[in-house]
């Protein structure tokens, strides 16, 4: 499969996972389910512009070192100031 | 040399050695500027019930003293030594880009006037403590343009510091002599190899925390000021920056003493692996220990015990090192020159300080000793006695190679001995002063504080003298002091093989120490090296301070500053395009990042920085949202369409340049330019159907500083807007060098990152979307 045709299946996936996102929202499954599931459909279409367009799948496994690292403090971040109370 | 040759000589240039100088001086007068300010409090303080500087002037001297000597003075003093050395002793001809190498100068520079002009304020300049703690830092407590003031110059400071980061970061990754390997680097360069990773992390933080304290004082946006934790958001945002500074501040210091006393030793640093993975470790625990200084503010007891044994943990790894260095001088030919016995002295105030410290890592210690006299010598222990003097250690070790002279050694010894006596007559008193609060401008006659107050003064008038002494020395031997050969030292790193001075370009050739020690290895092949002058970094520098003091000054100076800007931003696209100006490329020992080009290792870094500062924002949010009651769900309170289009908008400018990409790589140059332009269309339509939301929101009443969910949602679609905007500038900038033909299939770097650069903005909007559009 060439670059173009992938990009463009990315894209899809990610309109997608977008539209998913809002129907989620619809679910009578809870709030908390809701905000997990909508965080982590938004986790996953990251993923893939990082991996796909980004090329981190395809890049030196160094070149993504700072960006984990931010990524691994953001949640550090995110967990002590949103729970620490 | 006649006055305009000096000017433009080094308003101009770009080389690593003049701007290591000039990081150098520069450091060194702010360290005059926070030193003189600290000999007026400490007058203040002498004695009970003074009534020299009174309440006022006496928080703006303590708060300008702690701002200038943490960002301004210590850290960029050593940024002045790693400036002129780390290419020198990397085997390199400059650092990875020059021309941003001048810029993190000059804003640094400006950005250390912007914050002393505020005492010529109305109202004077900032009062509020270095720690700048809300809500006193908010406007109903401290109105005085002052501290909004002050907020600005540690942005642009900001904007310093990550261009210093990314430029060292690539260049001690990327731009290594053959055969230099990473266990080969001396001990100084892996001192700021993770500094600038610390700096990299720390800084983004902070900018974001101050950029909500500015917008909370001049819209009236509640962030710090919120009663549900607004002022414990402050200490997380503040502190996740602080305590990692300690470390920026101490480890350049400390790991420069290294080298020094394997060079007066005359051994290797024993076990030199061990302590690079000691510092490491400790660079990554320096991030979850920050809570130790908000143990007294009544946050979460199991996140309080979490944060003390991380707090205690860190002392292992400098344990390490410590011992390292001891082990060191152990058997070793010891050389008592001025530099070693300053970093010998260093070595003793790093212990004295670092364990002191420890009891500050217990919750139940800290609950004494907070707020007090012992936190502030514990800190001068670690961040003076530890950092400054270890970099004065340093300054005394490279200034033969620097000047190609001798100071005068008599001079250095007494300036050791007097700076030694003086600085532990400044500063033990003060762990005996523990029962004494600190921040307090003035207190009752009680005869021991009083006893000790005096003697630390004393101290203080000593220490401050003994620091003249080094300059005239300095002064003085620029034309008295012997010459000097290539290696005065006998020490075995690169930057003693070249001539004292080196020349321009460092190396006639490019040392090659493969399968050698690191000392005078062979030589690689020979490249000419580009010297380029400019002056765009001033102006751009300039243009930025002039645009800020016009803020507070008058409107006619911020559009002065604002043309001088564009005009220079104008003009650096401009050289670029026309490809005036091309950085040396030379592959050289890049583990691990071989055939990775350094503009694109740089733009990781970069966006590496950029999500930090996005992460702090959305965390700020976060911290506030769970805390505050009655918080509406997003779709209650926005459109959702607006955001799903603009989502679908932004992912697909993401395909767009992506394939730009692809087309370039394939040398389909018009297919390429086409993909570029739909990106650039569907940014601009993004802004403007971004701008058409807040005018529907503005006209319904919600409005930025009407309530916390109103202004934390401009704040955050606001910076990514900004971004938006800048990644705008890039592709047009990449559209109008495609279009003459300055890419190709294998030149097309400039594309590539600014496609990492725009998917980046997009991944921020992927979780903007969710957070303020649905949940």
């Amino acid at each position: 499969m060439d670059d173009e045709t992938k990009y463009v299946i990315v894209w899809l996936a990610l309109v997608l996972f977008t539209v998913l996102e809002i129907w989620v929202l619809g679910l009578s499954v809870g709030f908390e389910m809701i905000v997990l599931s909508i965080l982590l459909l938004a986790g996953a279409k990251a993923v893939l512009v990082a991996g796909f367009y980004q090329h981190l799948f395809y890049e030196k496994k160094y070149l993504g070192t700072f960006y984990l690292a931010s990524v691994i403090l953001i949640i550090a971040i995110i967990i002590t100031w949103t729970f620490g109370r | 040399m006649d006055a305009y040759s000096f000017l433009k000589r080094w308003l101009t240039t770009t080389n690593h050695k003049d701007i290591g100088i000039l990081y150098t001086v520069t450091a060194l007068y702010f360290l005059l500027v926070g030193g003189s300010l600290a000999i007026l409090f400490r007058i203040q303080l002498m004695q009970p019930l003074m009534d020299f500087l009174g309440p006022f002037k006496f928080n703006q001297a303590i708060t300008l003293h702690g701002l200038i000597m943490v960002l301004w003075a210590v850290s960029p003093l050593a940024f002045g030594l790693a400036n002129y050395f780390i290419p020198l002793q990397i085997g390199a001809r400059d650092l990875a880009f020059p021309r941003l190498n001048a810029l993190s100068y000059w804003l640094y520079l400006f950005s250390g006037l912007l914050l002393i002009s505020t005492v010529f304020l109305p109202g004077g300049g900032p009062d509020v403590g270095w720690t700048v703690y809300a809500p006193l830092s908010t406007a109903k407590y401290s109105p005085q343009p002052g501290v909004t003031v002050a907020g600005l110059a540690i942005i642009m400071l900001t904007a310093s510091v990550t261009l210093g980061t990314i430029n060292f970061i690539v260049t001690i990754a990327k731009m290594r002599a053959p055969g230099l390997t990473w266990m080969k680097l001396p001990m100084f360069t892996w001192g700021i190899l993770f500094t600038v990773v610390l700096m990299l992390f720390a800084f983004p933080p902070l900018a974001a925390a101050v950029l909500l304290l500015a917008i909370d004082r001049l819209f009236a946006a509640p962030f710090f000021s919120s009663p549900y934790g607004g002022a414990i958001l402050w200490g997380h945002m503040f502190w996740f920056f602080g305590h990692p500074e300690v470390y920026v501040v101490l480890s350049p210091a400390f790991l420069l003493i290294m080298d020094i006393v394997s060079t007066f030793t005359g051994r290797e640093l024993v076990g030199k692996k061990y302590v690079i993975y000691s510092i490491f470790a400790a660079v990554v625990l320096s991030f979850i220990v920050y809570i130790h200084h908000m143990f007294t503010t009544g946050i979460n007891p199991v996140v309080r015990e979490i944060y003390s044994v991380t707090t205690e943990t860190i002392s292992i790894p400098f344990g390490v090192a410590t011992l390292s260095i001891i082990a060191t001088l152990y058997k070793g030919r010891i050389r008592f020159t001025t530099p070693m016995l300053f970093a010998v002295g260093s070595v003793f105030l790093f212990m004295v300080g670092g364990s002191t410290g420890v009891y500050l890592s217990s919750v139940a210690l800290d609950h004494w000793f907070r707020g007090t006299y012992w936190v502030v010598a514990h800190l001068h222990y670690q961040l003076v006695g530890a950092a400054f003097i270890g970099l004065v250690a340093g300054l005394y070790y490279y200034y033969p190679k620097i000047t190609g002279r001798m100071y005068n050694e008599k001079l250095g010894k007494l300036h050791f001995a007097l700076a030694f006596i003086s600085f532990n007559m400044l500063y033990f008193p003060m762990f005996l002063l523990y029962d004494m609060p600190r921040r307090i401008y003035t207190y009752d006659p009680i005869p021991q504080w009083a006893q000790l107050n005096m003697i630390a003064t004393m101290g203080g008038w000593l220490f401050g003298f003994s620091v003249l002494i080094m300059l005239y020395n300095f002064i003085v031997s620029l034309r008295k002091g012997e010459p000097v050969g290539n290696n005065p030292w006998d020490a075995k790193s690169l930057e003693w093989t070249v001539p004292s001075p080196p020349p321009e370009h460092n190396f006639d050739q490019i040392p090659n120490l493969g399968g050698s020690t690191l000392a005078n290895g062979g030589v690689h092949e020979a490249h000419e090296h580009v010297h380029f002058e400019t002056l765009t970094p001033f102006l751009l520098s300039l243009g930025i301070f002039l645009l800020f003091v016009g803020l507070v000054v008058h409107i006619s100076i911020t559009i002065f500053g604002l043309l001088i800007f564009l005009g220079t931003v104008a003009s650096w696209i401009h050289s670029d395009i026309n490809e005036k100006y091309v950085a040396e490329e030379v592959e050289l020992e890049a583990f691990p990042y071989e055939g990775i080009p350094k503009e694109k290792l740089g733009t990781w870094v970069l966006v590496a920085s950029e999500t930090l500062l996005f992460s702090a924002v959305i965390g700020a949010y976060l911290f506030l949202r769970v805390r505050t009651p009655d918080w509406p769900a997003s779709y209650l309170v926005h459109d959702v369409r607006i955001g799903f289009i603009n989502t679908v908008i932004l992912l697909t400018s993401s395909l767009a340049i992506a394939l730009a990409t692809a087309y370039i790589k394939r040398g389909s140059r018009g297919e390429a330019l086409k993909a570029l332009a739909a990106t650039f269309l569907l940014g601009l339509t993004f802004i403007v159907i971004k701008a058409y939301e807040w005018m529907e929101l503005a006209a319904e009443g919600f409005v930025l500083g009407e309530n916390l969910v109103a202004s934390v949602y401009y704040v955050a679609t606001g910076l990514h807007a900004a971004h938006v905007l800048a990644g705008l500038i890039v592709i047009l900038y990449v559209i109008v060098k495609l279009a003459r033909q300055r890419y190709s299939a294998e030149k097309h770097i400039g594309i590539e990152s600014a496609g990492i650069y725009w998917h980046f903005v997009d991944i921020v909007w992927l979780f903007l979307f969710p957070l303020f559009y649905l949940i």
